[in-house]
Order: C-alpha cells, then sequence, then structure tokens
C-alpha cells in the first residue's frame, strides 16, 4: 500500500540528489580544468594563495606545538637508525673477519699441504705416508697430546713417528700412543714422557737423550763433553734409544735446532738446549709414518 | 511527515545545517596543520576520510557528496597541494558512495564506519595518485602502496573511531532513523 504512494516524492528527491551530485562533479572538473589552464596569477590560484595564507599562522601554530613531539619522535627514530645500523655495520665486520680468517686458513692449507706433499718422503722405501689432520689438542699444559683423524684402519699403528713440515724438509712432531679404528693419539716430543734417542749432525754424531723442559722446549741430555757442540747445528733422531733397543724413530729425522750448551766443567755431559722445529700446538695436520717394511713394523713394535 | 515529530525533524535539520560544515571545518584544520607530522613512512592519517564517511552514513549521497566537495576542496585552498577540484571530486564520490549506505542497519554500527572510512581514505589515495600520473608525476606502484596507501590506511583506521564519535555527537542521529527527516 504505501509503496503506491511513495513513487512521486521518493523519485523527485532521486533526481534532486542525482542532479545535486553530477552538479558538484561538473564543479571539480571546471575547477581542476581552469586551475591547470590558467596561469599562476589566476583568480582560482589567487584564492587558493588567500586561504593558505590565512591558515598559515594555524600551521605555524600546529608546527611550533607539534615540535617538541616530533623532535622526541625523531630522536627515538634515529636513535633506532644508529642501533640497526651499527648491529648492521657489526655483522658486515663479523662477515669480513670471517672471509679473511678463511682467506687466511685456505692459504696456511696450502702452504701446508706443498709440505706435506714432500714430507716423509725420504722414508718412503720403510713407511707408508699417511697425511692426518689434528681434530684435537690436549686441553692442558700438563701433557702434549693430540688426536688424529688417522687410525689403525689407516695402518697407523702405536710406535708410528709423526712427523710434519718444517721450513727445511719435515721434522719431528711425536709419536702414536693410541690407535683405534679411525683414530689415533700422539704424544708430542714437547710431552714430558717423551723420550727421543737423539744426535746432534755435525758434532761427531754423539748419542743423547731427548726429552722436553719447559714451555715447549726440548733438552738433549747424555751428551759426552768431548763431543763438540755448539747452537745453531741440529738436532735429529739417531735411530736408537738409551736402552739397547732400536728405537722407534728412523735415523735421520730433523727435531730441532741447538739452542744453548751449558753445564759445569767438572760434568762428564753436557746440557743441550734444542728448540723444536715445528710447535706442536699450532699443527693442523701431520704426516704419519706408517711402518711398512719389516724392519719399520720390528722399530714399532720394539 | 507520516510520525515524525516536527521537533525533531526541525532539530535534526538545524543542528545537520551548523554541525556539518564546523565538523569539515574542523578536520581540514586539522588535517593541514597537524596530521603532516603525523607520518608513517610517506603516509599521513586522513581525517577528512571519516568525517566525509561520517557525514555521508548519517545525511545519505547527496549530504555525504556535498560535505565531500566542501572538505575536498578546502584542504586544496589550505593546504600547498598545487591542484584544485582533484581531491574536492574523490571526497566528493567517498561521501556519496557512503550515503548508499545510509539507510542501511548495518552502516550504524562503528566497525563498519570504520571500515568504510579506512576504504574510503585508501580510495582517495589512489585516485590522486592516478591523476598524479595522469600530470606526469608517477610513483612505483609497490612504493606507492606500500610507503603511501596502506600507512595512510592504517593511521585512519587508529584515527577514525575519535572522528566517527565526534561526528555522530555533533550530528545527531541518521535521518535514515524513525522520526527524523533529512
Amino acid at each position: 500500500m504505501g509503496t503506491q504512494t511513495r513513487p512521486g516524492p521518493f523519485r523527485r528527491r532521486t533526481n534532486v540528489r542525482r542532479i545535486g551530485i553530477a552538479g558538484l562533479v561538473i564543479v571539480c572538473l571546471a575547477l581542476f580544468t581552469l586551475y591547470f589552464r590558467e596561469s599562476a596569477s589566476g583568480p582560482l590560484h589567487g584564492v587558493q594563495d588567500a586561504t593558505g595564507a590565512a591558515v598559515a599562522p594555524l600551521q605555524e601554530g600546529a608546527s611550533r606545538a607539534v615540535a617538541p613531539l616530533q623532535d622526541g619522535w625523531n630522536w627515538l627514530s634515529e636513535t633506532r637508525d644508529a642501533r640497526n645500523r651499527a648491529a648492521d655495520l657489526e655483522a658486515e665486520n663479523a662477515e669480513l673477519r670471517s672471509q679473511i680468517i678463511a682467506a687466511q686458513s685456505a692459504a696456511e692449507r696450502a702452504q701446508s699441504d706443498a709440505g706435506l706433499a714432500s714430507a716423509g718422503s725420504a722414508y718412503a722405501t720403510d713407511y707408508d705416508r699417511l697425511v692426518a689432520d689434528v681434530i684435537g689438542l690436549s686441553p692442558t699444559n700438563w701433557y702434549s697430546t693430540g688426536k688424529l683423524s688417522v687410525g689403525r684402519d689407516d695402518g697407523a699403528v702405536v710406535n708410528s713417528p709423526v712427523i710434519a713440515p718444517a721450513e727445511d724438509g719435515s721434522a719431528l712432531v711425536g709419536v702414536i700412543t693410541t690407535s683405534q679404528g679411525g683414530s689415533s693419539v700422539v704424544q708430542f716430543i714437547t710431552d714430558s714422557r717423551t723420550r727421543v734417542g737423539a744426535t746432534v749432525l755435525g758434532a761427531g754424531n754423539p748419542p743423547g737423550i731427548l726429552r722436553a723442559t719447559t714451555s715447549g722446549q726440548l733438552s738433549l741430555d747424555g751428551v759426552p763433553r768431548e763431543f763438540a757442540v755448539e747452537e745453531g747445528q741440529v738436532a735429529v733422531t739417531a735411530g736408537f734409544s738409551d736402552i739397547p733397543l732400536p728405537s722407534v724413530y728412523p735415523p735421520g729425522i730433523a727435531i730441532g735446532q741447538v739452542s744453548g750448551v751449558g753445564g759445569q766443567e767438572a760434568d762428564i755431559e753436557q746440557t743441550i738446549q734444542v728448540s723444536p722445529f715445528v710447535d706442536p700446538r699450532t699443527l693442523r695436520t701431520v704426516v704419519v709414518l706408517a711402518p711398512a717394511s719389516p724392519k719399520a713394523k720390528r722399530r714399532a713394535t720394539g | 511527515m507520516s510520525g515524525a515529530s516536527p521537533g525533531l525533524v526541525v532539530g535534526g535539520v538545524s543542528r545537520s545545517a551548523f554541525a556539518a560544515p564546523a565538523l569539515i571545518v574542523l578536520v581540514v584544520l586539522l588535517q593541514v596543520t597537524v596530521m603532516p607530522y603525523l607520518q608513517i613512512g610517506d603516509g599521513v592519517p586522513d581525517l577528512v576520510a571519516p568525517a566525509v564517511v561520517a557525514i555521508g552514513l548519517l545525511r545519505g549521497p547527496l549530504g555525504g557528496a556535498v560535505a565531500g566537495f566542501g572538505a575536498g576542496l578546502l584542504v586544496e585552498l589550505a593546504a600547498p597541494i598545487g591542484t584544485l577540484g582533484v581531491y574536492a571530486l574523490l571526497y566528493l564520490a567517498a561521501g556519496a558512495v557512503a550515503g548508499h549506505y545510509h539507510e542501511r542497519p548495518e552502516a550504524t554500527r562503528p566497525l563498519a564506519a570504520i571500515i568504510i572510512s579506512v576504504a574510503a581514505a585508501g580510495a582517495v589515495g589512489l585516485g590522486y595518485a592516478a591523476v598524479q600520473a595522469l600530470l606526469g608525476t608517477t610513483l612505483g606502484a609497490a612504493e606507492l602502496v606500500g610507503a603511501v596507501i596502506l600507512p595512510t590506511m592504517a593511521l585512519t583506521a587508529l584515527l577514525a573511531p575519535p572522528v566517527l564519535l565526534v561526528a555522530r555527537r555533533l550530528m545527531g542521529p541518521s535521518t535514515s532513523e524513525p522520526g527524523v527527516r533529512a
């Protein structure tokens, strides 16, 4: 019922609404067009400038009112940005550091590999050369041992000599004391328990026993005073030990350089300090001389 | 007229006649003075959109269109924008579209008004970007949406409720409610 009486005024109202909105749209488009067609000194620009000038004091007041808040916000933002930047730079530094370390490591590895390739080649007839990574070091200073990545399955048996590249060839660093399937333990020559039958080149082949003293140094004991040992001479394995048995080390492996000769005049033996060619604490790769010939195997079994 | 109290009709119209312009002037002043300082990214909260939407919802398409036209024109006159008639047209459209929900009961719900306000702010932003593109000032779509439109909509969503509340208080009940005529 009601719908029959409504169409007239309802339609009229709708038409008014549509005409009104369309008129406003036309005004907008006209303003837009005129504004862009007129010059900067045109009337519409003038009205805009005048209104802008009228509102300017309010804008200035608002600007001053919000300035402290804005400053506070800016300070917080800048502080946050600075922190983020610091964190980014720190991360970048860490990345660069790791790259430098990786590059240094690769260079050292290359140098080490070049030395390993030739280390122990003089003993190739009696020993198999097993290149091994040092995968662990003794955590205390009391014992100087390391764990190697080769073991019994690779041929590394107990009493296998261990050498490493040195400036002039290779040098003795220790002996295998424990061997398991895939790993073994090397007792370095700087361990106080290690004894090596040694001699000094150029001093008349004097017999002596090398043992560790302190802070990575070695002492060659038992060398009679009649042998003229001098600083700078090289100590090498003698091939025999302090008992009438063959040493586990084949003769001629370089150990270190004589750094001091001492002792009392009345003593019948000299005290000879030897600096090892290789510092076992810095080793990352070594060569295990695994006995291959019957002679070498006899040495290893004692 | 049937069933309408003369006092309410007269009261509603007279209130609206003064309240709507007052509301528009107030939000435009806030928009051109304070809002530029509440910037996140390149987005600035749009107070005009909720005000125009509120008027449209309360007074219908024509009321919304007139309010939008006036508000947009005032914004362009008061702020150093460099156009005239563009915001007027865009807010006009926003007010007219909001006015189409005038007689729908769900439009009286606060959440619906907020959603329409935020959508209107986004649409006005996109429309203005389109006009700027026609005038030769282009912005990457991702940058426009990410740095301008979305922050504007988010900030508008935060500030729309108080604007809608004030509009409702100033304008009185909707003319679609029983007993009230525009």
